[in-house]
Parts: C-alpha cells; sequence; structure tokens
C-alpha cells in the first residue's frame, strides 16, 4: 500500500482526531485530580455522563485527592491504554495492519481476569484489572484504527 | 424491507439492555455491552442476510449508531420502570456520595443549579417513583454516549467481518 502525500495527511488527521477525543475522554476521567473549579464543580454531571460506560463502584475505581475517578479500574486502563497507543501511533506515524488472533491474544488477560473474578478465585485487584484492561484498550484501538484505514486508503489505491 | 435490514440492531439494542440492567453483568462488562452489542449486529447481518462484500465504513457506522440508539431506548425505558416499582436508583444511591464530594469545592453557579436539579428529581424518585428531569438526563447522556460507543463497536465489527479480506496482506 504506497500512499500520496494527500492520502498520509489524511491519515495522520485521522489519528490526530482519535487522539484529541481520547485526551479529551481521559481529562473527564482525570478530572478530580485536576485542580480547576469548573473540571470539579461538573463532577455530578460527569458522574451521570460516565454512568453509562461503568458501574463506578468506588471499590473498584483508583481514588484522587479523596475522590473517587470516574470510571472503575479496567476501564480507566482501557481507555489510558487507547490514549497512549493513540500518541504512539500518530508520533511513529507507522503502517498498520494487526491481525485478529493479536486481538484475541491481548484481550484473553482480561477475559481470564473477569472470570476468575466471577468465580471468586480472588478479590478485585485494581492494578490486575487497570493493566489487563490496558492490554485490551491499545490492542482494540489499533485494531480498530488499521481497520479503518485499511478500507480508506487500499480501496482508493485499488480504483 | 427496511425493518428487516435492521432488525439486527434492534435485537442487539434490547440484549445490550437487558444485561445493562442486570447488576452483575453491568458489574463485570462496564463499557463493552453496546460496543459489543454494535459488534454482534454487525456480524449477525453478515451471517443471517448471507452478505460475502466487504462490509463498508458507512455501513458500520450506521449499524453502530442506531444499535447505540435502540439500546438507549430499551435501557430508558427499563430503568424508568424499575425505578418506578422500587422508587430508589443509582442516582439515588449516590447523591449522598457527590453531595460530599461537592462540599469539599466551590462549585460554580451553573453546576449548583444542576445539582439542585438532581437533588429535586432525587426526592420525586424517593416519593413517587417517577421523574421527568432524570428520564431527560438519562435520555441525552444515553444518545449522546451509546452512539458514540455503538458506532465503535460497529467499527470493531467491521473489521472482524473484513477479517480473511483484509488478512490477505498483513504483515504483523
Amino acid at each position: 500500500m504506497i500512499l500520496t502525500k494527500a492520502d498520509n495527511y489524511k491519515k495522520i488527521l485521522i489519528r490526530f482526531i482519535f487522539s484529541l477525543v481520547l485526551l479529551f475522554w481521559i481529562v473527564g476521567i482525570i478530572s478530580p485530580c485536576i485542580s480547576n473549579s469548573l473540571l470539579q464543580s461538573s463532577y455530578p454531571y460527569q458522574k451521570l455522563l460516565y454512568s453509562n460506560v461503568c458501574h463506578q463502584n468506588t471499590y473498584k475505581s483508583f481514588t484522587c485527592n479523596n475522590i473517587p475517578l470516574l470510571v472503575c479500574a479496567r476501564c480507566s486502563g482501557i481507555y489510558l491504554g487507547a490514549f497512549l497507543i493513540s500518541i504512539l501511533v500518530l508520533i511513529s506515524n507507522i503502517k498498520l495492519n494487526v491481525k485478529t488472533k493479536y486481538l484475541i491474544m491481548f484481550s484473553l488477560p482480561m477475559l481470564i481476569d473477569v472470570i476468575l473474578l466471577s468465580l471468586r478465585f480472588y478479590n478485585c485487584n485494581k492494578m490486575i484489572s487497570a493493566f489487563t484492561g490496558f492490554l485490551f484498550g491499545s490492542v482494540v484501538f489499533i485494531y480498530i484504527l488499521s481497520g479503518i484505514e485499511n478500507l480508506l486508503f487500499t480501496k482508493k489505491n485499488n480504483l | 424491507m427496511t425493518f428487516k435490514k435492521y432488525l439486527p440492531t434492534l435485537v442487539c439494542g434490547f440484549g445490550a439492555a437487558v444485561l445493562s440492567i442486570i447488576p452483575e453483568t453491568k458489574d463485570l462488562s462496564c463499557c463493552l455491552i453496546v460496543p459489543g452489542a454494535s459488534t454482534i449486529s454487525i456480524l449477525l447481518d453478515k451471517k443471517i442476510n448471507h452478505i460475502n462484500e466487504t462490509v463498508i465504513i458507512k455501513k458500520a457506522l450506521k449499524f453502530g449508531l442506531l444499535t447505540g440508539l435502540f439500546s438507549t431506548l430499551f435501557i430508558t425505558t427499563f430503568d424508568i420502570l424499575i425505578t418506578f416499582i422500587t422508587k430508589t436508583n443509582d442516582l439515588v444511591k449516590n447523591l449522598p456520595q457527590i453531595e460530599m464530594i461537592i462540599n469539599q469545592i466551590n462549585i460554580e453557579p451553573f453546576f449548583a443549579y444542576y445539582l439542585k436539579q438532581v437533588k429535586l428529581s432525587s426526592r420525586e424518585i424517593q416519593s413517587t417513583g417517577f421523574s421527568l428531569t432524570y428520564l431527560a438526563i438519562i435520555l441525552m447522556n444515553g444518545f449522546i454516549i451509546n452512539s458514540i460507543f455503538g458506532m465503535i463497536g460497529g467499527a470493531l465489527g467491521m473489521n472482524l467481518a473484513n477479517r480473511k479480506a483484509r488478512e490477505e496482506n498483513t504483515d504483523l
């Protein structure tokens, strides 16, 4: 797949938009850590907004300034993984093409953690949840992005 | 004909809503319910309609968006029904904790007004089991968030549906 200069700029723009959206989302999650009155006073609104995507169990969430973050440790890991990998992909500007087997491989730790937790093999460990979520978030982001780029630019090149 | 075309999104949206109201499954699958439903709707559509052609982005996003919208409608319906019967919900349960946190900071006027409305809504729920403000809040939030997450799931579903064609030229 050889990209023209315009396609390359388009690819960078897509990656930049993804990173920006994820940054916006992450800032919302870690808003209890940021000493900004507007961000902090929007806590009740954000709590309801993020409740759509997470159970927000305080026992399973990281805390900052004695305030629980807006999503649980696993979700925090997923979003952080996706955000960090999006920055890495944006900076390196590499060609992405990830096979489904890698998606499964990197998702397995999270699946195993969820199964073992539900079978009560061990108590919830925030660090394990965050780490397995981090792996899942990173690989899902690359997988989706590579699919979109592949479809957008390969099709164009084949025409 | 059009209804049949989008039936997978309706079915998966309903499935996502059912999983979202069961506390145990919501606890375990968190943010993956709606994207998962969208992914399954794409794969289901491919399976039941015997489609062999490549799934395009436009279709994936449309399916994701519809699954997100249907799931929001069902989730809201279930939530309102359960709240009406039990006269309590997550908002009522979490409000004391939110108030405790908010008391530690100087709240901006707009959000002070918002918090006041939420408190009123919580009182209404405890007395009558229904609050129009609460309905408006969960519908609006649900439409925004579930649509976005649905579209993310749609993009994932598109990749999985196209994986054979895609992986022919894969290096990784």
